[in-house]
């Protein structure tokens, strides 16, 4: 089986859901001519035409917000913001209309649409090129987000957002996309069901639980501490960020009584929370240590690469804090 | 309009009560005051009676079912009112009520416990203050009465760790070292599960009501005085030949047996009087001096230990005791208590020589202060006056919380029961 990036499984997924349904089309800047500025979406203009592979001016809020009326219509569109940090132009659109159409019209007016979203640090991107902004949308009934782990999920998970009928967020890690490089066995439809979590590795000590680059620097940390350190951890690819899959972070806390939750995004108000508060609510008689968050610091993203190093967690980081919290 | 058969006021603090038995089935004809059903609380068996005649017309409580003071048992019906079928279920209820009954049983005791936690097994849970436990730590030492300062602990700092406890249970046979020794009546009722071979065959009880106040009472006696045991012994040749000259007389005037029982009551009643913290209660930080006296006397019956009080036993006569005895005695062992027999007590005398013991050490009626354990009579040689002699010797236990009675006192009580059991005409002349 061919073995490819997990921007290529993201091209390839493309190709085939916008041959599958000719209610898809796709909207971003850079995306037709140019391919992307990633080249996550060559070769679509080629295949599909203008009037499906769109080359939008830079107006996220256009961006969004003509898809809302395109999916009023019937169409199933497929919108990039080219990088995550830009979204914010486009946020009104997204959390008072995607969000809320369906609610507001009694179901008449679904909003099936895949806003794709590159995100995530360490590529030298500097403050508006390397946020992670998941925690933006976390509070935003209605949406639903996505953030695929592995070359499989960046297909499965982008499959199943563009055929659902609810509005995705589907985030796209950019570190991701060359870095990592898998089996996907072609002309298979490869689906990740959303609303499930993966336990990507079996453990006993503690639990850790991340997504996008994050998850794979607890696998290598994990790896590690079972090899050097005899600790036993338990690593969870949470693959969709809202709706979380509470029952499987709920099972693995409550069989190891330990949790580290590692994100990018700026410790405060992050997605972390979140899970430690579900964590705390629904294991606390199994609680055997106090849950832990890694996480970036509390200041923009910063640009200088020994910044960013020294930002973002690592695998000796995430390490660190499964090491303590197992010998807590 | 049917009338409507509810569970009356059980007693105080007596929530709950268990169907055991219904006196009649759906269809019956049942006259005014009748009884209709039997319910079975703490250590009281008593009957609901049918305020006006009629037929059964349903039974909404099988036998089994835990009920709540003014739950509705069932209905009786007037003159040409509806009947329910007869229920063909109800034996399948049954089964399954008494199943439930163990995990309904905790929740009844909410003032007593933190709320999440249920009863504590045995005495000794420990959770030391200077260690830092874990909410799954102390969960796990309440739910097996563990004293966590006697496990090994592994966590930083030399914390107790979760896996700690969960291999310290798995490892001890029965979680001995952890607990206090109690006596095998107070078993707890939720003890770590144990897996049994394919040869071990067990045999799973439900265990009834009045079992479970036993259990928890020994154990809360247990946890909360200080107990500590006292023996003398004393001589009973006069006793016992006060007994042999009047026994046949007393049974014809009063037509109960004389037993020992009412000579050691009064002989205890006498010494509280002289040491008036035997006879007391601690409360809060308040000694409480009973200026009465309420004697239980323990009866040991098939359902189990059951206390019975004879209230103002100082102001009855040997005879008046000794037939309030036998009807309290009788009465449970047919489960025909009510509450008010059970409660009120200010000191407790206990037998255990019918069944052969000579010497025992008693658990206190909690919240009594002390319990007077006595025995079989035994034909000893002992020393008087320098030559050996056989004499029916007993011995007395005084079992006493020494929160409140030190030794002294408690020794000079059980000294002075002696006394006046070996001299029985002090009784006459000084109690």
């Amino acid at each position: 089986m061919a073995r490819i990036t997990y921007i290529d499984a993201i091209n390839r997924t493309l190709h085939e859901e916008i041959a599958r349904d000719e209610t898809t089309f796709l909207i971003g800047e850079d995306t037709g001519i140019y391919g992307g500025v990633f080249k996550a979406t060559r070769g679509l203009l080629e295949e599909f035409g203008p009037e499906r592979i769109i080359d939008s001016p830079i107006s996220e809020s256009m961006i969004a917000g003509m898809a809302v009326g395109a999916a009023m219509v019937g169409c199933r569109p497929l919108p990039e913001i080219q990088f995550a940090d830009f979204i914010s132009p486009g946020f009104d659109q997204i959390v008072q209309q995607v969000a809320k159409y369906r609610w507001r019209t009694r179901g008449a007016w679904d909003m099936p649409i895949t806003i794709r979203c590159p995100w995530g640090g360490g590529v030298g991107g500097g403050v508006f090129h390397s946020q992670s902004n998941e925690a933006w949308f976390l509070n935003t009934p209605g949406l639903v987000m996505v953030a695929p782990s592995t070359v499989r999920d960046a297909a499965g998970l982008l499959r199943s957002a563009i055929r659902s009928a609810d509005p995705v967020l589907y985030w796209e890690h950019k570190k991701l996309y060359r870095s990592l490089k898998d089996e996907l066995p072609e002309g298979e439809e490869v689906v990740t069901p959303i609303g499930e979590a993966h336990v990507a590795r079996e453990g006993t000590d503690v639990t850790a639980i991340s997504f996008g680059q994050m998850f794979q620097y607890c696998m290598q940390a994990a790896e590690r501490l079972a090899a050097d350190e005899g600790i036993s951890v338990e690593v969870i690819d949470l693959r969709t960020l809202l709706p979380m899959d509470q029952d499987t972070l709920v099972a693995s806390v409550s069989k190891t009584g330990k949790a580290v939750v590692v994100y990018e995004a700026p410790k405060t108000g992050g997605i972390g929370g979140e899970i430690v508060a579900l964590l705390t609510e629904r294991c606390f008689w199994d609680l055997d240590a106090p849950i832990a968050r890694v996480a970036g610091y509390n200041t923009p993203f910063p640009a200088a690469a020994t910044m960013e190093r020294a930002y973002l967690p690592t695998v000796d980081t995430i390490a660190d804090a499964l090491r303590d919290t197992a010998r807590t | 309009m049917a009338l409507e058969i509810k569970v009356p006021s059980l007693g105080q603090s007596v929530p709950e009560a268990t169907v055991s038995k219904w006196l009649k089935q759906v269809g019956d004809e049942v006259q005014a005051d009748e009884a209709v059903v039997e319910l079975e609380t703490d250590k009281i068996t008593m009957e609901v009676t049918a305020f006006r005649g009629g037929t059964l017309a349903s039974i909404d409580k099988p036998a089994g079912a835990t009920v709540a003071v003014g739950e509705v048992l069932g209905t009786i019906a007037g003159e040409g009112e509806e009947v329910a079928a007869p229920e063909p279920e109800e034996e399948a209820p049954e089964q399954e009520e008494p199943r439930k009954e163990a995990p309904l049983e905790p929740s009844a005791r909410p003032a007593e416990e933190e709320p999440a936690a249920p009863p504590a097994t045995g005495g000794g849970v420990v959770i030391p203050e200077d260690m830092k436990t874990s909410p799954a730590v102390r969960r796990l030492a309440r739910e097996h009465g563990l004293d966590l300062t006697r496990i090994e602990g592994s966590g930083r700092g030399g914390r107790v760790t979760r896996d700690d406890v969960e291999t310290y249970l798995e490892g001890a046979p029965a979680a001995a070292p952890a607990r206090e020794a109690t006596p095998p009546a107070a078993a707890a009722p939720a003890g770590p599960a144990r897996e049994y071979g394919l040869d071990e065959p067990v045999e799973r009880v439900p265990m009834t009501p009045i079992r479970k106040t036993i259990a928890r009472r020994m154990s809360e006696s247990k946890r909360t005085a200080a107990h500590v045991t006292t023996v003398d012994e004393a001589d009973m040749s006069a006793i016992v030949e006060l007994r042999e000259r009047i026994k046949d007389d007393f049974r014809e005037a009063h037509g109960v047996k004389l037993t020992y029982m009412p000579f050691i009551a009064k002989a205890a009643i006498a010494a509280l009087k002289e040491y008036p913290d035997v006879n007391a209660s601690i409360e809060g930080e308040e000694i409480v001096y009973h200026r009465f006296y309420h004697l239980g006397v323990a009866v040991h019956t098939e359902a189990g230990l059951v206390v019975p009080v004879i209230k103002h036993a100082d102001r009855k006569s040997m005879s008046e005791i000794a037939a309030e005895i036998d009807d309290l005695a009788t009465r449970a062992r047919e489960r025909r208590l009510e509450m008010d027999d059970i409660q009120g007590g200010t000191f407790t005398l206990t037998n255990a020589g019918g069944f052969g013991a000579i010497l025992t050490t008693p658990i206190i009626s909690y919240p009594e202060v002390a319990v007077l354990g006595i025995h079989k009579i035994q034909e000893r040689p002992v020393a008087v006056d320098g030559r050996v002699e056989i004499r029916p010797m007993m011995y007395l236990a005084l079992s006493y919380d020494h929160r409140l009675v030190d030794g002294t006192p408690a020794v000079l009580f059980l000294r002075r029961v002696c006394e006046l059991l070996e001299s029985p005409e002090r009784l006459l002349v000084e109690a």
